[in-house]
């Protein structure tokens, strides 16, 4: 199996290393990638924001990018069965036209369904619908000692929950069979409410978990004092077609079509300072009404992607993004004093955005829990954030905060164990699978995810 | 010909990431398809996946180029249901000691073939265009890899007589001579950033242009036609002494 060396990165472009990748694109030629001798790791489209999908010193990558097709898809019970190089763009362009959407995205429709199951993805629905592996019906998966395993809650329970938010560390997801939804269009009804400040924003999405199945709130990080936390709050439910304008009622479930913006190239380091960031912010909550209005789901669910390669307006520096998850009990206070932190530092972020968090799975290393989440990015390069990262690490700590591995490039490898309880006993089946621990990344390296 | 029973396109060497495109962007238009190779468990899955995102009608059908007769018995085959279009995907780039082979696969595996399929047309009036791949290879033999170069070569002869002694019964035969495409034919040997190197998306659409339109011969991406006729019209004298 060929293999080139390449520039490889996470979302955020911190770390960026150069290493081999094979490009399998038949089942013969992904057979033989894995057979090759040597450390290796999955990887996606490359949408984790760190070092998640990234080899291992000495290692492989192993795209799962030429490995695409969809194999069956059952009108009756909505599985879709389909390789893991698939992206949830090619899914939502397939079936959402025949009034099928997936039962969980992430804030971009650009990452894989080896990526969604092996970062166990959340969206604006977890407090309805829960994450993405738990529609998840089996998976068939390369295993590190070679030969394949299907495995599902029926079948090798044990490891098919490892694997979902495994992070590629029992193996290849091959192929997923997901449950699809049906909805009754391709709009949401949203409603948008102010936030004074950051117990009213908390209060206003917890209030709303019952009547709304999305909901998510942008905060402005610039804001402080007793503005700290003031925020847009969007709530929203799936629109009848009796609900739309009679121009979308005839086709509830076509998108409206709209042109693709591009980053071309890295923009100056300038482009975006503390001002920018703050007129950006005061912008977003100046225009927001306490209004319902229809909103299509391509932006109401994925409104970066309409600018691609977005991440480029960090320039060359990169950034990391920090998303910290905190129990309903501490959340508060927790949130209260990394906005804090994060103000201070005056290295003012692009994006906030807080969502609520409905109970755990039975996944040991799924990352949400009952409570709230804040997703933030903080631009680079590494030597500038870290001692952000390591304040905020502090404040995890205090508030019993956890981090998210597909975000992460920062967190003290000391904190894991107790924000993952259930790690020991994940890498006991992953040290089953893999004695030899061939199967690494940077990410698992780091945070000694493997003993 | 009936709406609801249209001819079928087939694609031989469908497991070609070109060959792949071209029946992507068929399977999209609703044509339905045939897919023909040896590896029938992949040509499973590629047929599956155009049947799960376009709800296209696809079937498969074994066939390996390397074995003279394969040719006669797949036209037999096709003759069960005449096709729109045959197009021949298949091809193998290899060294002095493949001279044989190549000459099998990339061409005289499509002469048998396409002389059953017009034979074929003869007799049941079916109209279908064939197409085969060559290679801008073909239009001059350069020391890195004429062995190649001289299966398409031989190729393009074929076709131009083929086409030649097909005019008058109204038949078409296209000649589509890629330059560098983005497969694993070109990995490691030309730069992936080269701006001369196409996706395998941009060479299926020029071959689906090409077949609606009434092109003979297409160079795809375009500029390998400018291109080549530099690199013809060369003096041999001089070109003997070029490292290309
Ligand atoms: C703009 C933006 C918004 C986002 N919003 C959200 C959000 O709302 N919620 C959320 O949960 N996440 C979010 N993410 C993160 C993203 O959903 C996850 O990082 C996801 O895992 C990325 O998938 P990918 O295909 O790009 O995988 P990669 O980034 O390439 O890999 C991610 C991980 O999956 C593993 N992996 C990938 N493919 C396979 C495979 N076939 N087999 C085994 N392991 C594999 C890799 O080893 C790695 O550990 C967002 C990211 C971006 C850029
Ligand atoms: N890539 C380029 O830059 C380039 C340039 C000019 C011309 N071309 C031509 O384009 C065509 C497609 O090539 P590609 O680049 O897509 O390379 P490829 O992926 O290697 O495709 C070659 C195809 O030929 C098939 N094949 C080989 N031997 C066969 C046999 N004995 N019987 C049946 N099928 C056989 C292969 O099937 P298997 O999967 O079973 O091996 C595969 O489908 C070839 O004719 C090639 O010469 C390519």
């Amino acid at each position: 199996m060929a293999m080139t060396i390449e520039p490889l990165a996470g979302w955020g472009r911190l770390p960026l290393v150069s290493a081999p990748q094979a490009r399998p694109t038949t089942t013969g030629e992904l057979t033989a990638a894995w057979a090759v001798p040597g450390r290796r790791i999955s990887r996606g489209l490359g949408r984790a924001y760190g070092d998640a999908s990234l080899p291992a010193a000495g290692g492989f990558a192993l795209s799962a990018l030429g490995m695409s097709r969809m194999i069956s898809f059952e009108v009756a019970t909505g599985l879709l069965v389909a390789e893991s190089g698939v992206s949830l763009a090619e899914i939502i362009e397939v079936f959402l036209p025949r009034g099928w959407f997936l039962p969980v995205v992430p804030g971009t429709k650009f990452v894989t369904l080896g990526g969604a199951v092996a970062a166990d993805i959340h969206g604006k629905n977890h407090h309805v619908d829960g994450t993405f592996g738990a529609h998840v019906a089996w998976l068939d998966l390369l295993l590190p000692t070679g030969g394949s395993l299907r495995c599902s809650e029926g079948q090798e329970a044990a490891v098919f929950r490892a694997t979902i938010g495994g992070m590629g560390l029992t193996g290849h997801i091959a192929r997923v069979a997901i449950r699809l939804r049906r909805v009754p269009s391709a709009w949401c009804k949203v409603r948008t409410l102010r936030g004074r400040d950051l117990s009213h924003t908390l209060e206003l999405l917890a209030a709303n978990d019952g009547s709304y199945r999305h909901t998510v709130a942008w905060m402005d990080c610039v804001a402080v004092g007793d503005r700290l936390g003031r925020g847009v709050v969007m709530l929203g439910n799936e629109a009848s077609p009796a609900e739309l304008p009679a121009k979308n009622a005839a086709a509830p479930h076509r998108l409206p079509r709209r042109p693709k913006l591009a980053v071309p190239f890295d923009l100056p380091e300038c482009a975006l300072g503390p001002f920018t960031v703050g007129a950006f912010n005061a912008c977003y909550y100046g225009l927001a009404k306490d209004a319902e209005t229809l909103v299509d789901f391509e932006k109401f669910f994925f409104p970066l992607d309409t600018i691609r390669d977005w991440n480029r307006i960090y320039g060359r520096r990169g950034f990391a993004q920090f998303q910290a998850y905190f129990p309903d009990a501490t959340a508060e206070a927790g949130l209260r004093a990394c906005l804090a932190a994060i103000g201070r530092s005056r290295q003012a972020s692009f994006l906030a955005v807080l969502k609520r968090s409905g109970p755990a799975n039975d996944f040991p290393l799924s990352f949400l829990d009952l409570g709230y989440t804040l997703a933030l990015d903080i631009p680079g390069p590494a030597k500038t954030l870290a001692p952000l990262m390591a304040e905020l690490d502090a404040i995890l700590v205090a508030h019993r905060g956890k981090v998210y591995f597909a975000k992460d490039a920062f967190v003290s490898p000391a904190l894991i164990p107790a924000m993952y309880p259930r790690l020991d006993e994940f890498r006991l089946v992953r040290r089953s699978l893999d004695p030899a621990g061939t199967v690494r990344s940077l990410l698992s390296n780091r945070l000694k995810l493997h003993d | 010909m009936t709406e609801t029973n249209p001819p079928p396109y087939v694609v031989v060497g469908a497991t070609s990431p070109i060959a792949r495109a071209y029946a992507a962007d068929c399977a999209a238009a609703g044509k339905p398809l045939l897919l023909v190779g040896r590896d029938l468990a992949e040509l499973e899955l590629i047929a599956a996946d155009l049947r799960v995102r376009h709800r296209a009608q696809v079937a498969v059908e074994r066939y390996d180029a390397s074995l003279p007769g394969e040719g006669r018995r797949l036209a037999r085959t096709l003759a069960v249901r005449p096709p729109a279009a045959v197009v021949a995907f298949h091809g193998i780039m290899g060294g002095r000691d493949e001279f044989a082979a190549m000459l099998q696969v990339n061409c005289a595996s499509i002469a048998e073939l396409f002389e059953s399929v017009a034979d074929q047309a003869a007799q049941d009036g079916g109209e279908p265009v064939l197409v085969a791949v060559s290679s801008v290879a073909g239009d001059r033999g350069r020391q890195s890899n004429y062995p190649y170069g001289a299966s398409k070569a031989a190729l393009d002869a074929y076709l131009s007589g083929l086409r030649n002694r097909l005019h008058p019964l109204g038949l078409r035969v296209v000649t589509v001579k890629p330059g560098f495409v983005r497969t694993k034919l070109t990995e490691g040997k030309v730069n992936p950033r080269s701006p001369l190197l196409a996706e395998p998306a941009q060479v299926a659409a020029d071959i689906r242009r090409a077949i609606e339109g009434s092109a003979d011969v297409v160079y795809t991406r375009w500029f390998w036609r400018p291109i080549m006729a530099i690199i013809r019209a060369i003096p041999e004298s001089v070109f003997k002494r070029l490292k290309l």
